[in-house]
């Protein structure tokens, strides 16, 4: 579990609302949140593309009224965790290879979204940009939805921490 | 067992699990959110619609925090979400079950139907606001909540216990199951 | 009657839209206004607490502003406040994780319209606590003091007894 390089929050349309990349401190025994990310922007919208059209493809390929989903996808340097809301939102885990299924931790996560975030006045992460004018410079390209929240970032540095030792 | 006993206990369990306050100061706040609102607003259409407003806004937030504590994640259907919304959804949040009644054939159509809310605990409207729709913020709030669940809904106010019905009635039409559209 | 418990959080979500409406109309007089609701309410929910309560409400302070830490922090915020100290006749009640403004946060201290919505929801529940205690007899003030998520909520007034 130390091997947790980010977490990237996708809304309904696919468009990246938060991503946090991190790195595992052995002197500190913690997760520190790094600013170089783990995924560029364009790995990051490839990423998107790809994480959106797993939800059609596994109902057309499911049998009728299944409730099946990919929890996680791997490559032979990495794993991809993903948990995919009913409100169209795609939280998905970035990890070493070798790591099982963050499931039960990624709905985890989606609690502390939901207190932290979802109930939060100053978010609103199910706005899409185009339903209002971005706030800013007109170059922005950062969906409306972007999440800022210190308390939902303290929460999950800790929670990831946790996890990883 | 049955889909809605499987509901319900999931509605306790979660509940058991939650900070909880007491209805009445649900009941106070709205109440004085209505009354600030007919004071600033110069007609009771516009506090209607401020209402509503409001409703959805808060639906759009309390579903992510329901499926999150409940781990349910429903399909858009509608049938599902209904119950959903209505034996755990409101039952946490507003502290009643209301019943479904008068599915359509296709399950597109449904009434929702209350008797007591911890909004209109006490209240009591003059004539002069015979057209203010108290329970418009729950129209607000399923219109909201469903979208955010895939499904395009509207709500109308069939019968209003407050003047003079039995129960609240609350038609939920959907009229379309969203496509997600892909950003780029 | 037993009063029905409801989850915290849609009590919280509908105030802040309040809240939020009031700044957005009113931006000048948004603490007058949100104060004048917010006593109105911890007036009226502590007189309904009173005809639900087994206890009788008397007005000495101690009682009082015991009654206030338990019973009403808990019917209002769904918890019992974390501490309560007295010096010279002022009350002192700290909570330590506030729920109205835990998880009001965007970019931090330097983020003007998260210190004013923060503000603005603690004059509120100030409010609100004043109502509460006025209901009960007392007359004062009700002056919050935050330090992060933790706030003291200072108590000063004249008790009936």
């Amino acid at each position: 579990m130390s091997s947790i390089c980010m977490l990237v929050i996708f809304n309904r349309s696919g468009e990246p609302i938060f991503e946090r990349s991190y790195q595992w401190s052995p002197t500190m025994r913690a997760l520190l949140p790094q600013t170089t990310p783990c995924l560029n922007d364009e790995a990051v919208g490839l990423l998107s593309g790809l994480v959106f059209s797993l939800r059609p493809f596994v109902s057309k390929i499911s049998p009728k009224n299944s409730a099946d989903s990919v929890n996680c996808f791997t490559t032979e340097e990495k794993t991809y965790h993903l948990l995919e809301t009913a409100t169209g939102l795609k939280f998905i885990i970035v990890t070493g290879p070798n790591v099982t299924p963050m499931t039960n931790e990624l709905q985890q996560i989606y609690q502390l979204f939901a207190s932290t975030v979802a109930l939060n006045p100053l978010n609103r992460p199910h706005q899409a940009s185009e339903d209002a004018p971005s706030e800013g410079k007109a170059d922005n390209k950062k969906p409306n939805g972007q999440i800022v929240s210190a308390s939902f970032c303290t929460a999950l540095d800790s929670f990831l921490t946790r996890l990883s030792s | 067992m049955s889909r809605e006993r499987n509901l319900a206990k999931i509605a306790e369990s979660t509940f058991s699990k939650l900070d909880k306050v007491h209805s009445e100061i649900f009941t106070m706040t709205y109440g004085a959110i209505v009354t600030t609102l007919v004071e600033d607003l110069d007609n009771v259409d516009e506090v209607n619609a401020q209402l509503d407003k409001m409703g959805h806004n808060i639906g759009e937030r309390l579903v992510d925090e329901l499926l999150a504590k409940t781990g349910l994640n429903p399909q858009p259907d509608m049938r599902y979400v209904m119950e959903i919304v209505t034996r755990v959804g409101f039952r946490i949040y507003l502290g009643i079950t209301p019943t479904l009644s008068n599915w359509n054939a296709d399950s597109t159509t449904v009434t929702l139907s209350f008797r007591d809310s911890a909004l209109s605990d006490w209240v009591e409207l003059p004539h002069t606001l015979d057209d203010l729709s108290y329970f418009q913020l729950v129209c607000g709030v399923i219109r909201g909540a469903l979208e955010m669940l895939g499904m395009k809904v509207k709500c109308t106010i069939t019968a209003d216990k407050l003047k003079g019905a039995q129960t609240t009635d609350i038609l939920v039409e959907l009229q379309e199951v969203m496509q997600a559209k892909f950003y780029n | 009657m037993a009063p029905t418990p409801l989850a915290a959080t849609s009590t919280i979500v509908l105030h802040n839209e309040m809240l939020q409406y009031t700044l957005e109309k009113y931006p000048d007089s948004a603490i007058e206004r949100v104060e004048q609701m917010g006593f109105s309410i911890g007036l009226r929910l502590v007189e309904r607490l009173a005809l639900a309560s087994t206890r009788p409400l008397l007005g000495k302070a101690n009682d009082v502003v015991m009654f206030i830490c338990k019973d009403f922090w808990t019917a209002a915020f769904g918890r019992q406040a974390t501490n309560l100290r007295q010096q010279r006749g002022v009350f002192y009640i700290t909570d330590n994780a506030f729920p109205w403004i835990i998880n009001v946060s965007r970019g931090g201290p330097k983020d003007a319209a998260e210190s004013t919505l923060r503000s603005l929801i603690l004059s509120f529940a100030s409010a609100v606590i004043g109502g509460a205690l006025s209901s009960l007899g007392a007359v004062g003030s009700v002056v919050p003091n935050a330090h992060g998520d933790q706030v003291e909520f200072t108590v000063t007034g004249q008790f009936m007894a």
